[in-house]
């Protein structure tokens, strides 16, 4: 009877002890996601992360930051070396390669278990390669593109038609319309000039679809954007506010102020990322729901990159210690199949191209048209250390340029002067 | 009489701030006089002593944003003043309702900052905004309140004031409460005005509130950030940039920890200035 | 009190702190409207002053991942910090006022200085020092920040107001055979309460609507409501209506305990009855 007995709990002891890493590994399948609450309003409130974990057994954590901390906390965590946070959000805002340092180069994981349904060629390359390291399409790849828009023309449908011109193929078409639209108390056209990286990036998606770039590539090192389209593009700026075309108080407006002239129905076009359609055609938001046109904005023929994409990618933490299990969470989450629903139910930016030819997407979503005609011309951001110094420069000389204290030619000259100093 | 007592008294609160404060007011002092970018290093890149506070004494934005910042303070903190010590001599006064009112006017300091400079955004909005509208109704042209110089520091100074004045208002109503009566009701009893009671008997004995009222005010306006950010971020052209933003953005946007120090260092050295000036003038005279 | 007695001054005074409360009042009452419209109502000129209101913001916000823990946490943390705060300025100010020491007023003004350097410089390194001692994303570590943020506030407000009570008061007690604890707790401190009343809503708002510590010391389970508001401002814009809900939630309850401090509060009447 002792024997038995004893020969049971050893048993039993031995039995545990071997199954109880296994239980330990299968009850610690889970991994951290930081991002912010439009990105987590996209899964479904993390419907889509019920699926993955019923797929796969891995839970996901989600910690959410306001869009514009997100940026400060990440900082914070890389500054500290902390492996709480597996997977990350991060912006063209914040990118540099000094931020890139703190991530987990992908290539390898990509050979290894590559992303379904088409791979990284389903992805706009210009959105890809902003995200190599150097940015180059033979550099390594930091983050796959999760949320990324590209520039639309957004146009009052009505106005447009009450004018009789076409949609407008280059800048002085771009002006004659919006000339044409200012009456009636609405502004023909909003920009965004408040001072920072608003009004630098809203200047460059109209000097970008005509050749302009900000950095000479590849060695990103010297100012190229003081060139004749780049100087039209703001002395354009510059006459949208001193003959009332565009209300005076865009020099201070953001893109939520822009979103909401135009859906109060107080300005009748512009040019802004094709994130913000849900903002129009949801009545609640929108006095103007269905009476909003989406088009591809302006471009020089032959210009293949130009429409600035920005937006939002997916990286894992150097520091990590579940990288598998992160990598396998965004192969899932940047598939197709989730990318539609996220598209089509959320209004979310997809990144995929394959999606902008699915006919649930093409029926639901207003944009899918225009899409398509845009984002295979997605042009990258630019990605330097100095970036946030550079878009300061460029910000103080081209809001003086728009509120007249310069000229527009010698905004920009100055401007590439002392952006050429921060490379030396 | 030298027991111990007081040092037993105060040593909480010295331990509490040199656990938390001290460090990284040290570590700062330490930083400023390195070259460091905390995401590209661990530790200092250089020892450059006072360059960085050189290099950033060069910058033009610096200068400009001194004044602005000096501007911004005075401005904010006499009109938080006056309006204050006003609101508190005449609710101190047995009013109707005095316990609503009271609670009304401090309500502006529990607001969140971040919201409140959102509706003041939106009021100053020259398209959508209801001062301009309100203009409008009396037959002045809008003016394009963000988007000018002088305009644009009239709206930030507006957030700041009606977001602050209640601190004032609050101190000072404090110490009125606990003036004693004697006094006045002699002084009513040998026929002084209110004007002349308020101004020679409460005003001299609110001597220590309105330091501490002044000085702490100063110590907050000068650093003020959520709510200029909020309205303008800066703009336009930098009319409404301050220290404080140049800070901001040499922590968080540049990672600059170096530069980020030096300007610290700098706000710090200003504000001990014009604490100097009013305690030099209001700590410690005879009431 | 400076003694005005005539009922017509009275109601005349009544008027103009009225219209003073009202001016006050007027972005509050801004915030609450917009947050009872619909998003594209809420911002629309001329303004609908009657309007049916839409309570569609609110629950939006009550039921948004995480916002109640959050307003739980804040209570919490604020409340923790009065009452450190509080003790903790309670009797430095009172040593500060009542004895004379070598090194009161290093002590002052040291304390200022650590007011004054700009907070966003000290975050990331008491980030660190936090992380280090395995204490991130703890109401622990947002408390111990919060009282010394608030601490020299409370230091000066709280010697300032002792300032304003005679000794005499104190040392009347003594003689008559009362401790000196019992001699402040007891005589003094219940003098200086319209002091206390301001330096906790101080306090207690500093710590409530604090943000820069808050986004970089927490993640989740010490996450306070400032975090959450902000959140409300995303990548496609601002959601106009819920964030000035968020905002009036939080406002509330703060506003109701400082009017219903005031009834607890002898409105300083019985100051300077020196005995005797």
């Amino acid at each position: 009877m002792q024997d038995r007995r004893r020969f049971l709990a050893s048993a039993g002891a031995t039995a545990s002890a071997l199954a109880f890493p296994a239980i330990v590994r299968a009850q610690n399948r889970s991994i951290t996601w930081v991002t912010h609450p439009a990105i987590f309003g996209a899964t479904g409130d993390g419907e889509l992360l019920r699926q993955f974990e019923a797929k796969t057994g891995i839970k996901v954590e989600v910690v959410t930051f306001p869009t514009e901390t997100l940026a400060q906390r990440l900082q914070s965590e890389f500054v500290a070396r902390s492996p709480a946070f597996d997977v990350m959000n991060v912006a063209d805002a914040f990118w540099s390669p000094t931020f890139a340092r703190f991530l987990e180069p992908l290539d390898d994981m990509i050979k290894k278990a590559p992303l379904p349904n088409g791979g990284l060629e389903d992805f706009s390359p210009g959105m890809v390669d902003f995200f190599r390291l150097p940015q180059a399409s033979t550099g390594a790849v930091m983050a796959i593109p999760l949320r990324m828009s590209v520039s639309l023309l957004y146009y009052r449908k009505d106005l447009v038609a009450a004018t009789g011109l076409p949609l407008p193929k280059t800048l002085e078409d771009f002006g004659r319309l919006a000339k044409a639209m200012t009456r009636d108390g609405v502004n023909g056209v909003v920009i965004q000039g408040a001072q920072g990286q608003v009004a630098v990036l809203d200047w460059y998606e109209h000097a970008a679809p005509f050749g302009v770039d900000f950095l000479r590539m590849p060695e990103q090192r010297r100012a190229a954007f003081n060139t004749p389209a780049g100087v039209a593009a703001l002395e354009q700026r510059r006459q949208f506010i001193a003959e009332g075309i565009a209300d005076k108080g865009c020099i201070s407006y953001g893109f939520d102020d822009a979103i909401t002239a135009i859906s109060q129905g107080k300005a009748a076009m512009s040019v802004m990322f094709s994130a913000y359609w849900p903002r129009f055609e949801d009545v609640k938001q929108s006095k103007v729901a269905g009476q909003i046109g989406y088009a591809s904005p302006m471009r020089a023929d032959g210009v293949t990159q130009a429409y600035p994409a920005r937006g939002w990618g997916l990286a894992i933490n150097a520091v990590s210690q579940k990288k598998e299990m992160a990598w396998e969470f965004m192969r899932f989450i940047s598939d197709a199949p989730q990318q539609k629903w996220m598209g089509t139910n959320k209004g979310n930016a997809v990144t995929r191209l394959s999606v902008l030819s699915d006919a649930e997407f093409k029926a639901k979503v207003p944009i899918s048209a225009a899409l398509a005609s845009t984002q295979r011309y997605a042009k990258m951001m630019p990605s330097t250390p100095q970036l946030p110094r550079m878009y300061d420069t460029l910000s103080r000389h081209l809001g003086a340029a728009l509120s007249g204290s310069a000229r527009p030619a010698d905004a920009l000259k100055q401007a590439e002067t002392e952006v050429n100093a921060l490379f030396t | 009489m030298q027991t111990a007592w007081p040092y037993v008294l105060v040593a909480p609160a010295l331990l509490v701030l040199l656990l938390t404060v001290m460090y990284p007011i040290g570590f700062n002092l330490f930083a400023a006089m390195h070259r460091w970018n905390m995401l590209e290093s661990q530790t200092p890149q250089a020892f450059v002593a006072f360059d960085t506070l050189h290099k950033v004494l060069q910058e033009s934005s610096f200068w400009s944003a001194l004044r602005i910042t000096v501007v911004f303070t005075v401005v904010a903190v006499l009109i938080e003043f006056m309006l204050g010590i006003a609101l508190a001599f005449l609710v101190n006064e047995d009013i109707h309702a005095g316990r609503l009112i009271r609670t009304l006017l401090v309500a502006p300091i529990m607001a969140t900052p971040l919201v409140a400079a959102l509706v003041f955004k939106l009021m100053w909005n020259s398209q959508l905004g209801i001062v301009n509208y309100g203009l409008a109704q009396v037959g002045i042209a809008p003016v394009a309140w963000l988007a000018e110089p002088v305009p644009a520091l009239v709206a930030v100074l507006s957030v700041e004031i009606w977001h602050n004045t209640s601190f004032v208002f609050l101190v000072l109503l404090g110490a009125l409460q606990m003036l004693p009566r004697s006094p006045f009701e002699a002084a009513q009893v040998e026929g002084a005005t209110w004007l002349q009671r308020a101004r020679y008997i409460a005003l001299p004995m609110l001597r220590p509130a309105i330091l501490v009222a002044l000085l702490f005010r100063v110590v907050f306006a000068i650093r003020v950030f959520d709510e200029i950010f909020v309205l303008t971020r800066g703009g336009p052209n930098g009319a409404t940039e301050t220290i404080s933003i140049l800070l901001y953005r040499s922590a968080f946007e540049y990672f600059d920890a170096a530069g980020a120090a030096a300007l610290s260092v700098i706000l710090l050295v200003l504000t001990a200035f014009f604490a100097w000036l009013l305690i030099r003038n209001l700590y410690g005279k005879p009431t | 009190m400076i003694g005005i007695k005539q009922s017509m001054t009275r109601i005349m005074l009544t008027i103009v702190a009225g219209a003073a409360a009202a001016a006050t009042l007027f972005p509050i009452v801004w915030m609450l409207m917009l947050s009872l419209k619909s998003h594209r109502d809420a911002l629309t000129l001329p303004p609908d002053l009657w309007f049916r209101p839409v309570f569609d913001a609110y629950s939006a916000v009550w039921s948004r991942a995480g916002f109640v823990p959050a307003l739980l946490n804040s209570l919490i943390v604020s409340s923790a910090t009065l009452v450190v705060c509080l003790t903790v300025g309670l009797l430095a100010g009172y040593a500060l006022s009542r004895y004379r020491f070598k090194g009161a007023n290093t002590i002052l003004f040291a304390a200022l200085a650590t007011r004054i350097f700009p907070p966003v410089a000290l975050v990331i390194p008491y980030y660190l020092n936090m992380q280090w001692l395995g204490l991130q994303d703890s109401k622990f570590a947002l408390v111990l920040a919060y009282v010394a943020m608030n601490t020299p506030l409370a230091i000066w407000m709280l010697k300032g107001y002792f300032d304003a009570i005679p000794p005499d008061l104190e040392n009347c007690a003594m003689v008559d055979g009362a401790s000196r604890w019992q001699a402040a707790t007891r005589v003094t401190v219940p003098l200086i309460a319209p002091g206390i009343a301001a330096t906790s809503v101080f306090v207690f708002v500093g710590a409530w609507n604090e943000f820069l510590f808050a986004i970089t010391l927490t993640s989740k389970s010490a996450r306070t409501l400032p975090t959450v508001i902000a959140e409300f401002i995303g990548d496609t814009g601002i959601e106009w209506p819920q964030i000035m809900a968020a905002s009036t939630i939080a406002l509330a309850p703060v506003l109701i305990a400082t009017f219903a401090l005031q009834r607890h509060i002898a409105a300083g009447m019985t100051a300077g009855a020196i005995k005797g």
